[in-house]
């Protein structure tokens, strides 16, 4: 590999994580897989055509159900981003087990480009994976599936992922304990995801400003299957310029701090 | 022996606030030389050393291996040394020799030079990582500083959790390295271990250095101003040092001491 990254690095940290991964990506998967079949078998489509309804639009299902801001896709996700975020260099330095990477010709550049990149990769490669998944199976069974929308909505669930990790790897770059790297880098994305699932019954109470203070806010899927461009394109930039400075200032902090190793 | 100068830390100084730091230290070690870095807890002696290896930025002077700045230059200071840290601490998710083949890779050495130190120190590196005791870990950090054959080796307190067996084979390890011409810094608080390896030895107190003696010269004085071969204590003269604190803890246990009677 070229001087940006060391492949040891990269070695030692699917090591670190396949196994979360790889268990949350198949079950996921299982799920989309599962979800499609039933509501497209014959029996559901028949109930469906007695009320008088068409089948099942799965486009907007899987955007509910699994890319929306809450959607159990990524609730799942945000475990795998909180989990690898803070092993990826917090847990590290917290306990010490860095000092010996350090401690041959691999530099703190190589160390942290490679570490962003597996962790970014990671999470591309699980969301595609669902994507993929969803419309094979789609496609199988000749379900109602808007493909077009359903890129969007998938880029859309990227860039969250993207936005998210960043507040995760920063505060993994940031802190030097575990701990404070897990209150912010945890506590951030689940405090967003609650916030984010209340607003709607808070509505009532006039308290909907909670989504405000929501990252998830940004990701609306309902305004890309409304095919209404303008009402997303500018949170899609949001939260690549989010994650995109978190990423920058925590790899800068990273490169300068000291390491109690 | 050549004089040059192998290890230089000039006027360093870190101020971690509330008195806790170093403070102006400067000492060198030449190479073939063995330095003995001696204080108890929290007087700054691992502080210096993560300066060294390029872990921490100082306040104010620098430390150099080789010329070359530590801070600035990590990674090509780096291929000089092999480190043991004071807290060690490995992933857990591997076996003793594959952490250690891993390194290997990384530093880009065979593996024949750890097997000889695996042998060495009785070592079976084969078990799980977490499964292993201190000593074993203590066994495992050392193969990793001497496998690669490294100019300077840096050991910050190298033999806590080793049995006394293991202890004289440390002492005998770090004899037969400066014979192949290799420059040593460790940190201890075994005096007797000290006195049997180190050429010369600094004491540090509350982050500064308060003393350097050459143990050779110490012990030829004695000899010729007694006529006796009696030995310099390293104890008594850190002592020496530290003789209000003893006084302190002298002060406060005899209360108890009355009592008992």
């Amino acid at each position: 590999m070229n001087k940006l990254l060391s492949k040891h690095v990269m070695k030692q940290n699917v090591r670190n994580s396949w196994k979360m991964w790889t268990i949350l990506t198949v079950v996921l998967s299982l799920f989309i897989t599962m979800i499609t079949v039933v509501m497209n078998s014959p029996a559901n489509l028949d109930r469906l055509a007695e009320l008088g309804q068409s089948p099942p639009n799965m486009t907007d299902l899987y955007a509910a159900a699994f890319f929306g801001a809450s959607g159990m896709g990524i609730l799942l996700m945000l475990v795998y981003l909180i989990t690898t975020g803070n092993k990826l260099v917090a847990s590290e330095v917290d306990r010490g087990t860095m000092s010996f990477i350090l401690n041959t010709p691999t530099t703190r550049k190589q160390i942290i480009f490679t570490k962003a990149l597996f962790y970014i990769g990671s999470m591309i490669v699980m969301i595609l994976t669902m994507g993929l998944v969803g419309i094979t199976v789609s496609s199988a069974v000749g379900a109602n599936i808007n493909i077009g929308n359903l890129w969007l909505i998938i880029l859309g669930a990227l860039l969250f992922g993207f936005a998210i990790s960043g507040i995760c790897f920063f505060a993994s770059c940031w802190f030097n304990k575990s701990s404070q790297s897990l209150m912010v880098g945890a506590g951030l994305p689940v405090a967003f995801f609650l916030f984010a699932s209340m607003s709607p019954l808070i509505t009532l109470n006039d308290a909907e400003f909670l989504k405000y203070f929501s990252l998830n806010t940004l990701f609306d899927t309902t305004a890309i299957t409304g095919g209404d461009i303008g009402g997303f394109i500018g949170q899609f930039i949001a939260m690549f310029a989010i994650g995109a400075v978190l990423y920058v200032i925590g790899i800068t902090k990273f490169l300068k701090k000291d390491l109690p190793l | 022996m050549t004089e040059e100068t192998v290890i230089r830390v000039t006027n360093l100084t870190k101020d971690f606030g509330s008195g806790r730091g170093v403070f102006d230290v400067s000492f060198e070690v030449k190479r073939g030389e063995v330095f003995g870095f001696l204080g108890p807890n929290g007087a700054g002696k691992s502080t210096t050393i993560r300066h060294l290896l390029g872990f921490t930025k100082p306040h104010g002077g620098k430390t150099e291996i080789m010329g070359l700045d530590c801070w600035m230059e990590p990674q090509k200071v780096q291929k000089h040394i092999g480190y043991v840290a004071g807290e060690i601490a490995f992933p857990d998710n591997t076996s003793g020799w594959n952490f250690i083949k891993q390194i290997a890779a990384i530093r880009g050495v065979d593996l024949k030079r750890a097997e000889e130190l695996c042998q060495y120190f009785q070592l079976k590196a084969a078990g799980e990582l977490k499964r292993m005791s201190k000593g074993m870990k203590q066994k495992i950090a050392l193969v990793i500083a001497f496998m690669h054959d490294a100019d300077i080796i840096i050991l910050d307190e190298p033999t806590s959790g080793l049995d006394p067996l293991m202890q004289a084979r440390f002492c005998e390890l770090i004899r037969r390295e400066k014979e192949k011409g290799k420059t040593i810094l460790m940190s201890s608080h075994i005096f007797e271990e000290i006195e049997k390896t180190c050429d010369r030895v600094a004491i540090i107190k509350q982050g500064k250095l308060v003393a350097q003696v050459d143990l050779e010269e110490m012990n030829k004085k004695k000899d010729a101003k007694y006529m006796v071969p009696a030995k310099f204590s390293i104890e008594k003269f850190f002592m020496h040092y530290y003789k209000d604190e003893l006084a302190d803890c002298e002060q406060k246990e005899a209360p108890n001491e009355q009592v008992a009677v």
